[in-house]
C-alpha cells in the first residue's frame, strides 16, 4: 500500500468534522470540541513498547499536539505503514471535549528511512517539533540523523542505551555545534540538585562551602550508572576544583541508584540520603529535613523538558564534563 | 531574589527549579481562623511537598484559643488534608513539616503575647537556621491591623540585630475608605518600610490574572488596536453564584463595592489598560499600575447615580430551592442597606483611554459563578453584507479568569448555509487548561512564595490602594447618604435593572457571560 501525507492529513481532517458533528449531535452540555495543538511531537518506538503509549496519552492532555508515533517494526523487511486517528477527552468539570491527533507510521528496519520524506509533509505548521527517541534501536538506526534535522529539540535516555557515556558524547558535540538535546537520565536528578540547593541556602551552610573539600556520591550498584556520572560532573562545575568529587560504590539492594550526597569540610559534614520509599533526608549537625521524591513516570520527565525549549547552560556545561575520560 | 544572593549559591538551576527561599518563618496571626485553615496552611504544605521551601522553614501560629504545640499541629493537618487542592498529602513529609510548626496562644492586645513570639522566634533561629528571617501574616480582624504592627514594633520584631529580614504581608481589606486607608498606611509604614509591607489582592496572584500581561505584552498583534480607536467598552464581571454564606455580619458592613470593586476589579481593570512597563520588575510594573490608578476619573456627587448602580438581592426560588433574600440571611439586618451587587462606569482619563467606558459589575446570588473581562471592539465602519438587515455583531475579545481559564475571539464568517453574503459570529477559543494541563498554583501558594523571595510585583502599594479608594469613594458616599428601597433583584437574576439602563444610555447592553 503506498501512504502519502495528504491522504493521512485528510483522514485527520475527516475526522474533525466528523468529531464536531458528533458533539453537536450529542448532549446539549456540550459545547464542542477543541482542536489543540501546541507542536509536532515526534515519538520513536519499537513495536510492542505499550508504555511509550501511556505516556503519550498523559503528555497529550498537557500538550495537545499532533502526535506522530514512528513505530520501528519487529519484522525489519515489513514496509512502511500509516493511519491517522484522534484521541479526545473530556476534562473534569468542563463542557467542551479536547482531541489531539495522532498519526502512526510504521516500518520495518530496512525500510525506516522511508518514514523521513513522509514526515516533511505531516508536521504541523508553524509550530514546534520535539523528536522523543524511545527506543534504543531507532538512535542507532541510519535515520536517527535525519529524524533529528527535524526536530527543534531531541529528548532521549542515556541510560536505556548500550554505553551511555557513548551517549552522552554524543550529546556533547550536538550540543557544541548549536541543536538543542534533553536527556531524561539527566532530567531525573532535578530533585536531587533541588535539594542540594535548598540545602545550601542555609546561612550556616553558606560558610561551610568554604571550608569544603570533599564531596561523595553514594550509589548502590554496579556499573557506575549514568547518572553518578552527570551528577559527580555537576558538583564539579559548581564547586570548583578545590573539592574532590568521589563517587563511591556502596553496594546494597535497593530498587533505587543514588543512596547518598555528602558534603564534607575539615571539621563537619551535611548530607543528604534515602531514608525510606519517596522521602529523602538532609542532615545538617542534628538537624533533619525531609523531603518528598515522588515516583517519577516518563511522561513527568518529558514534560520538564517541554518546558525548555532553548538553551540549557548547566546541562550542556555537566555534559562536557561527564564526556571527558 | 536578587541576582547576589543567586549567585551566592552555586547550585542554582532557575530554567529548572524556581528560586531558592532562604530559611525563614512565618508568624500567622489569626490562626485558628477560616482563611488560615482553608488557604494558607494548605498553601504552605503544598510549597513544602514541591520542594520549593527551605529546609528550617517554621510557622509560628497565633490566636487566643488555648493550645499546645501538639493539638495547633493536628487541627492544622486536618484542614490540610481537607482543603489541599489537587495535590496528594504525604503523611511522612507531613511528619517533618510538622515539627516546625509552633503555637502561640495569647491575645494580640496584651504587649506580653509579643515578649513570648520573640522568645520563640529566638530559639527557631537558634534551633532550625532560620538566620532570624520572618514573615508576619496578618490574617485577623482588620480592625487590629494597625495595633499588630505597632505591637511588632514596640516589642522589636520589626527588626533583625543579625541582619534577618521581617516583612508583613496584610490581608484584605486594607481600610474602610480612603481616610482610614490613609490612617493605616501612615501607623505600618511608621513601623516597616514600605518595601516590606505586602498588601494582599488574591487577584493579582491568579494565574489567569498574570497571563492577562503575557497576553498584553508577549504579543504584538493586540496591542496597535488596544486604545480608544478600535476599543468601543470594556465589560469586567465577576458573579457568584452563592449567598453570603455565614458570612452575613463581615459583609453586611463591607457590601460588593468595597468588597471587590475597589481592590480586586479595579486591579484587574488596571492590568487590562496599563501602559507597559519598561522592565518585568516589582517597582516598575507597580509604576505603571498605579498610574493608570491614579487616571481613573473620579465622579461628582451629582455623577454617581448616572455611573453607579446599587443592588441587593431579594428570595426567590432558583429551580427546586427557596433562597432567601439578604436581608433573611444570619446575622443580617432586617433593614440593611448593603450592596449585594454594585456596578460602576469608569473612565480612564489618559489619550490611550479618554472617552471608554469601563463597565464593571459584581454581585452575589447572580445566576453563575464567572469572573472574565470582555472588550469589545468598534463595529465595521460599513455594513457591506447581510444586507443591513442585522448590523453584524462586533469582534469581541473575552479575558476569562475563571473557570474554565482561556480566551476567546468573536469574529464574523461567512455562513455557508445561508446562501448570498451572510454572516454569522464564531468564537476562536484558547482553553488555559487544556493546552497546558500541568496544575496550576493556587493564588496564596504564588502570593507566599513571592512575598518570601521578597518579590512585591503582584502585591498592592501604598499609592495604588489610595488612589483605589479614591476612585470609588464619591460612590461609597453618595450611597451612604441615600436610603435605597431594597431588594430590587431576585436572586439568580443578572442584577437590578437600573444596571442595564445605564449602560442603555450609552447605546450598550451587558453581555451574557
Ligand atoms: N476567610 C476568607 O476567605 C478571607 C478571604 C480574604 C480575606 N480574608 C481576611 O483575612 C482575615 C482573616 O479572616 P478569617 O476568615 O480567617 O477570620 P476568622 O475566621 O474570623 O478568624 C479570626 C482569627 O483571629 C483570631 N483573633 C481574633 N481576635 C483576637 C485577639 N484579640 N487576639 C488574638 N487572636 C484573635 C481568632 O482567634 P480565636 O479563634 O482563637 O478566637 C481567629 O483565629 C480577615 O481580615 C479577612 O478580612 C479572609
Amino acid at each position: 500500500m503506498i501512504v502519502r501525507p495528504e491522504t493521512l492529513l485528510k483522514d485527520l481532517s475527516g475526522l474533525w468534522t466528523q468529531l464536531g458533528k458528533e458533539e453537536t449531535e450529542g448532549s446539549e452540555r456540550s459545547a464542542g470540541v477543541l482542536r489543540a495543538v501546541t507542536m509536532t511531537f515526534l515519538l520513536g518506538v519499537d513495536e510492542g513498547d505499550d508504555s511509550a503509549n501511556e505516556a503519550l496519552a498523559q503528555l497529550m492532555h498537557e500538550h495537545p499536539s499532533r502526535a506522530i508515533v514512528l513505530k520501528l517494526a519487529k519484522d525489519s523487511s515489513a514496509e512502511i505503514d500509516g493511519r491517522a486517528f484522534a484521541t479526545c477527552w473530556m476534562p473534569f468539570g468542563r463542557r467542551q471535549q479536547i482531541c489531539c491527533e495522532q498519526i502512526e507510521l510504521s516500518a520495518g528496519a530496512d525500510h525506516f528511512t522511508d518514514t523521513l520524506s513522509l514526515l516533511r509533509g505531516l508536521m504541523a505548521p508553524d509550530l514546534p517539533v520535539v523528536f522523543w527517541c524511545r527506543s534504543a534501536k531507532l538512535f542507532a538506526h541510519p535515520a536517527f540523523q535525519g529524524l533529528a534535522a527535524f526536530a527543534d529539540k531531541v529528548i532521549i535516555d542515556s541510560r536505556s542505551h548500550p554505553e551511555p557515556i557513548k551517549t552522552v558524547r554524543f550529546i556533547d558535540a550536538e550540543l557544541k555545534a548549536g541543536r538543542l538535546y534533553g536527556d531524561l537520565t539527566w532530567t531525573r536528578l532535578t530533585r536531587w540538585r533541588e535539594t542540594v540547593a535548598t540545602l545550601f541556602e542555609r546561612m550556616d551552610c553558606k560558610e561551610f562551602m568554604e571550608s569544603m573539600n570533599r564531596a561523595e556520591v553514594q550509589y548502590t550498584h554496579l556499573p557506575e550508572p549514568m547518572a553518578v556520572g552527570y551528577l559527580s560532573a555537576w558538583l564539579r562545575s559548581a564547586l570548583g576544583d578545590h573539592v574532590a568529587v568521589q563517587p563511591i560504590h556502596v553496594p546494597e539492594d535497593v530498587p533505587w541508584q543514588i543512596r547518598e550526597l555528602k558534603f564534607v569540610t575539615p571539621q563537619a559534614e551535611v548530607s543528604i540520603d534515602r531514608a525510606e520509599k519517596g522521602i529523602v533526608e538532609s542532615h545538617v549537625r542534628d538537624f533533619t529535613t525531609r523531603s518528598v521524591f515522588e515516583v517519577l513516570d516518563e511522561a513527568r520527565l518529558v514534560r520538564e523538558e517541554l518546558s525548555i525549549l532553548g538553551q540549557d547552560p548547566i546541562f550542556a556545561r555537566t555534559v562536557e564534563l561527564a564526556s571527558i575520560p | 531574589m536578587t541576582q547576589a544572593q543567586d549567585s551566592a549559591n552555586p547550585f542554582h538551576d532557575p530554567l529548572r527549579f524556581e528560586r531558592r527561599i532562604p530559611p525563614c518563618s512565618v508568624l500567622i496571626f489569626g490562626a485558628n481562623g477560616d482563611l488560615t485553615m482553608r488557604k494558607l496552611l494548605p498553601a504552605l504544605y503544598r510549597l513544602a511537598y514541591e520542594r520549593k521551601l527551605p529546609a528550617g522553614f517554621s510557622i509560628v501560629g497565633n490566636s487566643r484559643t488555648a493550645m499546645t504545640h501538639e493539638q495547633f499541629r493536628e487541627k492544622m493537618r486536618v484542614s490540610v488534608e481537607k482543603f489541599i487542592e489537587n495535590s496528594p498529602f504525604d503523611a511522612s513529609l507531613w511528619e517533618d513539616f510538622a515539627r516546625g510548626i509552633f503555637y502561640i496562644a495569647g491575645d494580640i492586645s496584651d504587649p506580653a503575647c509579643y515578649a513570648t513570639m520573640k522568645v520563640q522566634l529566638d530559639e527557631i533561629e537558634r534551633d532550625r537556621g532560620t538566620g532570624g528571617n520572618a514573615l508576619f501574616y496578618l490574617s485577623t480582624q482588620p480592625s487590629f491591623y494597625a495595633s499588630v504592627v505597632e505591637h511588632l514594633g514596640a516589642a522589636g520584631l520589626s527588626r533583625h540585630e543579625g541582619g534577618g529580614w521581617r516583612r508583613v504581608v496584610i490581608e484584605k481589606p486594607f481600610g474602610r475608605d480612603l481616610a482610614s486607608a490613609q490612617e493605616l498606611n501612615r501607623r505600618i509604614t511608621a513601623v516597616f518600610s514600605e518595601r516590606d509591607i505586602y498588601r494582599i489582592d488574591h487577584y493579582l496572584g491568579k494565574e489567569t490574572v498574570q497571563n492577562v500581561l503575557a497576553f498584553r505584552f508577549g504579543n504584538t498583534i493586540f496591542e496597535p488596536l488596544w486604545n480608544r480607536r478600535y476599543i468601543s467598552h470594556v465589560q469586567v464581571t465577576a458573579a457568584e453564584s452563592i449567598g453570603v454564606e455565614g458570612r452575613g455580619a463581615y459583609y453586611q458592613e463591607a457590601g460588593a463595592l468595597r468588597d471587590m470593586i475597589q481592590n480586586h476589579l479595579l486591579q484587574v481593570m488596571a492590568t487590562v489598560t496599563m501602559e507597559a512597563p519598561s522592565h518585568f520588575d516589582s517597582d516598575t510594573v507597580r509604576d505603571e499600575r498605579a498610574k493608570l490608578l491614579r487616571s481613573i476619573r473620579i465622579l461628582k456627587e451629582d455623577e454617581v447615580d448616572l455611573n453607579a448602580v446599587k443592588g441587593q438581592y431579594g428570595p426567590a426560588r432558583i429551580g427546586n430551592e427557596d433562597v432567601p433574600g439578604f436581608r433573611q440571611e444570619k446575622d443580617v439586618k432586617p433593614d440593611a442597606q448593603t450592596d449585594t451587587f454594585a456596578a460602576v462606569t469608569f473612565f480612564v482619563d489618559n489619550w490611550r483611554w479618554a472617552g471608554v467606558p469601563f463597565y464593571v459589575r459584581t454581585g452575589k446570588r447572580l445566576p453563575k459563578r464567572v469572573t472574565d473581562i470582555a472588550i469589545r471592539f468598534q463595529p465595521a465602519p460599513l455594513s457591506l453584507f447581510n444586507s443591513g438587515a442585522t448590523v453584524p455583531a462586533p469582534n469581541l475579545l473575552i479575558l476569562r479568569i475563571q473557570p474554565d481559564e482561556g480566551i476567546s475571539l468573536r469574529f464574523q464568517s461567512k455562513d455557508p448555509a445561508g446562501g448570498g453574503m451572510m454572516l454569522r459570529p464564531v468564537s476562536m477559543d484558547f482553553n488555559y487548561g487544556s493546552s497546558f494541563g500541568t496544575r496550576t498554583p493556587s493564588a496564596y501558594e504564588t502570593l507566599l512564595l513571592d512575598a518570601l523571595g521578597g518579590d512585591s510585583t503582584l502585591y498592592t502599594r501604598q499609592d495604588m490602594v489610595e488612589a483605589s479608594w479614591r476612585a470609588v469613594e464619591p460612590i461609597l458616599n453618595h450611597w451612604n447618604n441615600t436610603t435605597y428601597n431594597f431588594p430590587n433583584y431576585d436572586a439568580g437574576t443578572w442584577g437590578p435593572k437600573a444596571a442595564d439602563e445605564m449602560l442603555e444610555r450609552r447605546g450598550h447592553v451587558w453581555r451574557v457571560p
